[in-house]
């Protein structure tokens, strides 16, 4: 059996019994690729362009991150992997296939690749047929050609991995149950340890601030995360240098895994056909590297059940799970219950690891919590701070479109600021203050306005990063929040339009309560304006953001995003431009088109002299007489612009105002809803509605 | 020729295979008897090269056996239960097998089938356990190799199947020099076919021996003396390795062949005496029982 016909008649012996398989692979792709596409260009209909929606769906059902070949992907690889190993688990297999006069490499490879075909000749078949589909539909292009190729090799390279992944635990174990829970854990086991870190790091540590930290771990210890992970960058992000160099790790990790298939297919002895693990070497390092971290998340989960972190629910969890979790690994190696709790010395390392783990973040034995790198090991800083400019949404451009991203991504990647001292003391008075704040759970973003959570990233000169979280006291801090707000390298990562091109920005309107306008502006005119805003921006004060309120609005639009942003007062050189091009932003106030004012106190206290009881009730009062209007809304901040930047503006939260504004001579009217600013409530409005 | 040199194996701490080592001629029936657990199989398995032994080795013709496929083309192993494919037919099984056996004997094999009566186009899945045991044979004995190993093949065949397989086997024997070992825990069913028989127990080989040169050389002797004096004699002349007295009627097992024996007892002139052969089972009985092994108990 050494010529090439012969290898060939080994894999034509190999497919014959492995029809069921290549049948299930051809109805599986039918079913979810080529009939779901025919469906989708059924109810698509017509399309007018490139950028037609419509369009833009189908290059991304034949693109990665398709849920349902990824689907088929990963079910494949796993039963195709077991079905065409499978005869390694049985004597009466291994003594045919063995004794044959055919080399094992050569038998390894004549399954391996048949597996591969399995996958691959439906798939193909498939593809054809969406494509002559896409055709007769006129939805084929050479983008969509091109997708439909990348994706199909993408696809088939984590196919691949994740098939060789089954196959070596397959190698590992004896047992077709063992063998899929094998595959399962070499699966979803990189999740399962990143679950674990990132659920013991939150729990226990209150800087700790999940950023992606993980992500990178996950990644790398599961083919799944790392498929998924990829598929989804790769049809955010198209195709760049780093994907690609990712997937040429991939490649070069599957023909490792290959090769390490192939090492232990020669070395699985025969006679392990049934066993549940094959290798004794490797039994115990599966087994701790299995009790250990379901230890660990028993303890967390019943901590977490017990509703106050108790203590004592975590270390009857790690006990609990400790032994369930030793029990029914022995008890699978064995086929054996009595000999469950076997080998007691891995038992007691097990407890003695599991135990080292949760006091070192029981008792934080390596100071995470305070740990602050030295400011000499620092290149820069990025700061992210709730509460402040919340009207701001963010946005990620990827490939040619925009997707929008959490604040704090945003901010971390695109900030730098050099010149962080005054970052670096908000950090100190954040790790003081870690006692106070152990309450406030770490997803939660506004609680009071006394304090706000500060995020923060070291970027260090070794190129490394880290993430912290704290949360800070105001009054303490403002100061240093003050000259932070004011540093140009935290503008240019809080205020997206520093990185907006000019040739991006399609449209510019501005609007307040009384009037809007869409400028048409030329290319000069719009990078005249972002110049201008730009330096105005620059120069903001945190004070003006905290005491005054902005006359307008400004909108700049791209073809798929829009960003708003507040006109202050001190933007003089902005509001002169507006007004030039036909929107006057100050000349028409708020103030002279009030018609009424309602001023609410929920709180009031009133006494009823004759029964002597006390009660609570609404005390209101309404404002007509420009006198009183104008006092009252020089000390009036409206609802949205305080919940935007809440930790800067203090309020009279408890009084309600509703300012009604006449909008026309028609008599339509707009109500707002604003807060007193503390401490502003004028005396003759104190004693209308009741407060002492 | 097979060769086994210092063969051990164990699984899981317990000894299958201790320190063997055989060596088979070529053109000859080898026969390992013993009892369930013997090692027989594992002894047959590591022949195969299905197995790898723990320490020493196995050579076919002079070469490496594991993992050697010069080595197993050499030979076609029947196990004690074959495996045929899910919904295979013999037809479909013949293919199989033709594809890693360059001499595999197509034609032969549709004879044999049509002899044995059994049809190619049936599912194997179908057939009876006994017929299922033609068909390796069958496959076997078409797969034309120099040696064949069978694991317990005669177990579950009718007396009749059974000595047709055996006469199909004697006769590639006759007309190629096929080598053929065979493990089974019945001496009976190899006394008439093998030429060399080891006897396993415990992992190890007890006795190993050419069948003619044991039979050859042991008798069995019935006979009964006038004179009390003469049996004496009889057991000064002659290696007695065992004997029973039941009223005046001796019987007594003795080394060395019938025509010595003969002269002894010519020689004193007994009242009656007969030179019997032994049964493989019998022979078996006393030369274990002369190493100390109380065979009975070893052996069906």
């Amino acid at each position: 059996m050494t010529s090439k016909s012969s290898f060939l008649k080994l894999q034509k012996e190999d497919i014959k019994r492995r029809i069921w398989s290549i049948s299930l692979s051809m109805l599986a792709f039918f079913l979810l690729y080529t009939l779901v596409c025919a469906m989708r260009v059924s109810n698509y209909g017509k399309i007018s362009g490139s950028n037609d929606w419509n369009y833009r769906q189908l290059v991304n059902f034949m693109g990665p991150n398709n849920e349902y070949l990824m689907m088929i992907t990963i079910v494949a690889s796993v039963v195709i992997g077991l079905s065409g190993f499978f005869y390694l688990h049985s004597r009466r297999k291994v003594d045919l296939f063995h004794s044959i006069p055919v080399r094992r490499e050569r038998m390894f490879a004549a399954v391996y690749i048949n597996g591969l075909l399995i996958y691959l000749v439906p798939y193909l078949i498939n593809m054809l047929l969406c494509m002559v589909i896409l055709s007769i539909n006129n939805y084929m292009t050479v983008e969509v050609f091109v997708t439909a190729l990348f994706t199909f090799g993408v696809n088939v390279i984590y196919y691949c991995l994740m098939y060789t992944v089954t196959i070596i635990a397959l190698m590992l174990t004896g047992n077709i149950v063992v063998s899929f829970l094998g595959s399962m854990v070499f699966f979803i086991y990189g999740l399962f340890v990143t679950w674990l870190i990132e659920t013991y790091f939150t729990s226990f540590f209150r800087s700790y601030y999940e950023f992606a930290v993980f992500d990178k771990l996950y990644a790398t210890l599961s083919p799944i995360g790392s498929y998924v992970k990829t598929s989804s960058l790769l049809r955010d992000g198209g195709v760049n240098l780093n994907q690609l160099f990712s997937i040429l790790i991939v490649v070069a990790l599957t023909l490792a895994l290959i090769a390490f298939a192939v090492f232990l297919y020669k070395k699985r002895p025969s006679e392990s056909a049934g066993n549940a693990m094959v290798f004794e070497i490797s039994k115990p390092i599966i087994k701790l590297a299995l009790v250990i971290p379901i230890s660990l998340a028993g303890g967390i989960m019943f901590m977490s059940i017990s509703n106050n972190d108790s203590k004592g629910w975590l270390i009857f969890g790690l006990i609990f799970s400790l032994l369930i979790s030793y029990g029914i690994v022995e008890t699978i190696y064995n086929f054996d219950i009595r000999k469950a709790f076997s080998g007691k010395y891995y038992l007691l390392a097990s407890a003695l690891t599991v135990a080292v783990i949760a006091s070192i973040f029981q008792f934080d034995l390596f100071k995470y919590d305070s740990y602050i790198p030295k400011k000499k090991n620092i290149e820069t800083m990025s700061v992210v701070i709730y509460g402040l400019d919340n009207q701001i949404t963010y946005y990620n451009y990827y490939g040619n479109t925009n997707r929008y991203i959490s604040p704090q991504e945003y901010q971390l990647n695109n900030m730098k600021i050099k010149d962080f001292d005054s970052a670096y003391s908000i950090v100190e008075m954040g790790i003081e203050y870690l006692d106070e704040s152990k309450d406030i759970p770490p997803w939660l973003t506004e609680w009071n306005e006394k304090e706000y959570r500060y995020i923060v990233r070291y970027n260090l000169k070794n190129g490394k990063e880290v993430h912290k979280q704290y949360v800070v006291p105001i009054d303490v801090s403002y100061d240093h929040l003050q000259e932070v707000f004011e540093d140009l390298d935290f503008k240019k990562g809080h205020y997206p339009i520093y990185n907006w091109e000019v040739s991006s920005i399609q449209m510019v309107s501005s609007y307040n309560d009384f009037g809007e306008k869409s400028f048409s502006l030329s290319l000069e005119d719009k990078s005249k304006l972002l110049g201008i805003f730009k330096e105005e921006l620059s120069a903001l004060k945190m004070e003006e953001v905290s005491k005054t309120q902005p006359v307008a609005k400004l909108q700049f639009q791209t073809r798929d995003i829009s960003e708003t942003y507040y006109v202050y007062p001190s933007y003089t050189r902005t509001i002169n431009f507006l007004k030039e091009h036909g929107f006057d932003a100050v000349s028409v106030s708020e103030k002279d088109n009030i018609e009424k004012i309602v001023i609410q106190n929920p709180n009031a206290l009133y006494k009823d002299d004759k029964d002597k009881v006390e009660s609570l009730q609404i005390g209101e009062k309404e404002y007509t007489s420009p006198e009183s209007i104008g006092e009252i809304y020089s000390s009036l901040v409206s609802d949205e612009y305080y919940h935007n930047n809440r930790i800067l503006i203090d309020v009279e939260s408890s009084i309600n105002v509703t300012v009604t504004f006449k909008l026309d001579d028609y008599g339509n009217h707009i109500n707002k809803w604003y807060y007193f600013r503390k401490g502003e409530i004028p005396d003759f409005v104190k004693k209308d509605i009741g407060i002492q | 020729m097979i060769e086994a040199v210092n063969i051990s194996k164990s699984f899981d701490n317990i000894k299958a295979v201790d320190q063997v080592s055989i060596k088979i001629q070529e053109g000859n029936v080898f026969g390992f008897v013993g009892t369930n657990g013997a090692g027989k199989s594992t002894l047959l398995r590591i022949l195969s090269g299905i197995i790898r032994p723990d320490s020493g080795e196995a050579r076919i013709d002079g070469m490496e056996i594991f993992e050697n496929v010069n080595a197993k083309e050499l030979f076609f192993y029947i196990s004690d239960d074959q495996y045929f494919f899910n919904n295979a037919t013999p037809k479909e099984m013949k293919k199989f097998y033709g594809s890693f056996y360059s001499k595999f004997d197509n034609e032969r094999f549709d004879i044999l089938m049509e002899k044995f009566e059994l049809a190619q186009n049936r599912k194997i899945s179908t057939f009876s356990k006994g017929m299922k045991k033609q068909l390796s044979v069958i496959i076997g004995i078409c797969a034309n190799t120099k040696y064949l190993f069978c694991d317990e093949t005669f177990d579950g065949l009718d007396p009749v199947i059974r000595q047709a397989v055996k006469s199909i086997i004697a006769k590639e024997i006759a007309d190629r020099k096929m080598t053929t070992v065979i493990a089974s825990h019945n001496l009976r069913e190899l006394e008439d076919i093998c030429d060399h028989v080891g006897l396993l127990h415990k992992g190890g080989i007890l006795v190993s021996k050419d069948l003619y040169d044991m039979k050859l050389n042991i008798h069995k002797v019935q006979c009964v003396f006038q004179d009390e004096d003469d049996i004496n004699k009889v057991f000064d002349k002659l290696d007695i390795i065992k004997q029973e007295k039941r009223g005046s009627l001796y019987t007594i097992t003795s080394r060395g062949n019938r025509d010595e024996i003969s002269r002894v007892f010519d020689g004193l002139s007994p009242v009656f005496y007969e030179v019997l052969p032994l049964s493989l089972e019998e022979i078996f009985i006393s030369e274990t029982e002369v190493v100390g092994y109380d065979i009975k108990k070893l052996i069906s």
